[in-house]
């Protein structure tokens, strides 16, 4: 019975440890499905996100695992897609080319910065997380700044690629529903 | 009686293998100290922001192994990791504009800098990445005659009440003699090396604290006060106990240097 019990935490244990990997391609951003806005929200409402600039210390840094740094690499790129989903239930949301970050009169101007998107190893389990603000602006007048944290713990059953990408996934949801919130709030004039 | 009975093969597999162990802690080789001219700082930083430790759950290990234990255990760190993720929160949003790995540059350079025969090299070199490759990379590409690392990490005590700040040091020979000298005194290392030691330093809140919603309470009320002011005090410290255990190294040499002069040389007389 014990030989039984041993071999099971042995096949745990392998399972565990043989599992993992290194990230050899970019992280794709997937989207949670999002309610509508609230009545009055954003209906129409015009989003030119000027720039996405990365204000994190460093470009090739993802946290406490080595494995992951492809993942840091195009984290702009997976933002941007993140940014993007926002777009819909009576919104547009339209993001400039760099350099060209203006915006007509009547859009609201977005400004993504992004400052932390990294793992972290906490025994068997893993937390997510990712840090963005967004300077709002319309009509060349700054409206506000607001920062979004997304979180996410789960057990690291593997390590591998996809599951690190699952739970960056997750976190870049967290932030994307405030900001969501955000979005309608500024789109229906309601700044404070 | 009985009881001292039953702990003695426990005390003698300790010794064992405590006596088997590689040790740990390299003292900075004496003689080394008066032939490093120049050395470049490596100060690597893998952390974006401020950790929350757990205590593992050792169910399975104290109940003799088995997948379902093994399972409690996961469930267990899972259940407190969540808890301390969602009381950290307020303490990472308040030092979100923080500059950690600053803090510990402008103290690692000011206590080194002190250290005339350390002749340390500027700019520090920061590596943000924890790859051992990226740091032996480090080490091959400076053209400095030895490289120190100093692989930070920070992390609020299980209980929150602690902010730990440590340290791996490591110090890397660059020329033929300084590799030379740490294979004489380490010849069981690869790659050699002239310096090793950990450190470790730990700042409280206040407190005692309730739970540990209001140990974050305190470490990120005002904007992260107490939290900036434990971590700043947390690099000094380090960087003062890096450059103490240095200097130790060259005190020493310089203490046996003046007793072998002082000792008269057999057959001259």
């Amino acid at each position: 019975m014990s030989g039984v019990r041993w071999a099971s935490a042995a096949g745990l244990a392998a399972l565990l440890a043989a599992c993992g990997g290194v990230a050899t391609r970019p992280m794709q951003f997937v989207a949670e499905p999002r309610q509508a806005p609230s009545a009055g929200g954003g209906a129409g409402c015009l989003v030119n996100v000027l720039a996405i600039e990365d204000k994190r210390d460093s470009a090739s840094s993802f946290g406490s695992s080595a494995n992951f740094e492809q993942f840091a690499n195009n984290v702009p790129d997976w933002v941007k897609s993140a940014v993007k989903s926002l777009d819909g239930h009576g919104r547009k949301v339209v993001i400039s080319d760099p350099g060209t970050g203006t915006a007509s009169p009547d859009a609201l101007a977005v400004t993504v910065r992004i400052h932390r998107a990294y793992v972290h190893g906490m025994v068997t389990s893993r937390t997510s997380q990712v840090v963005l603000s967004n300077q709002y602006e319309r009509a060349g007048k700054v409206l506000g700044t607001q920062f979004y944290r997304g979180s996410d713990t789960s057990v690291s059953w593997s390590s591998s690629p996809e599951e690190v990408e699952g739970g960056m996934n997750a976190a870049m949801n967290v932030a994307l529903a405030a900001m969501s919130k955000d979005l309608d709030r500024y789109c229906a004039g309601k700044q404070n | 009686m009985l009881r001292a009975k039953a702990l003695l093969p426990l005390a003698l597999l300790a010794a064992v293998l405590s006596g088997c162990a590689t040790p740990r802690v390299v003292p900075m080789h004496g003689d080394a100290t008066s032939r490093i001219k120049s050395t470049e700082l490596v100060v690597v930083l893998s952390q974006q922001e401020i950790v929350a430790e757990i205590t593992a759950s050792n169910v399975a290990a104290a109940g003799g192994g088995g997948l379902l234990l093994a399972l409690v255990d996961v469930a267990v760190n899972k259940s407190r990791a969540d808890d301390a993720e969602q009381a950290i929160g307020g303490v990472r949003n308040a030092l979100l504009d923080y500059d950690f790995p600053k803090q510990v540059r402008a103290s690692l350079e000011r206590e080194l800098g002190q250290l005339g025969w350390v002749n340390l090299q500027s700019p520090t070199r920061t590596e943000m990445s924890p790859s051992a490759t990226k740091i032996n990379e480090a080490v091959a590409r400076s053209a400095a005659n030895a490289v120190l690392i100093v692989n930070v990490k920070y992390t609020l005590s299980p209980d929150f009440s602690l902010m730990k700040v440590n340290a791996e040091v490591t110090g890397h020979p660059r020329t033929d003699e300084l590799t030379a000298l740490a294979k004489q005194a380490r010849p069981d290392l690869d790659p050699p090396l002239l310096y090793r030691n950990s450190f470790l330093v730990a700042n409280g809140a206040g407190g005692p604290f309730a739970n540990q919603a209001a140990a974050a309470k305190a470490w990120a009320d005002n904007n992260g006060k107490t939290a900036r002011e434990a971590l700043d005090k947390g690099a000094a410290d380090l960087a003062k106990r890096i450059a103490a255990d240095l200097e130790l190294a060259r005190a020493n040499a310089k203490a046996g240097g003046a007793t072998a002069a002082a000792a008269p040389t057999p057959g001259t007389r």
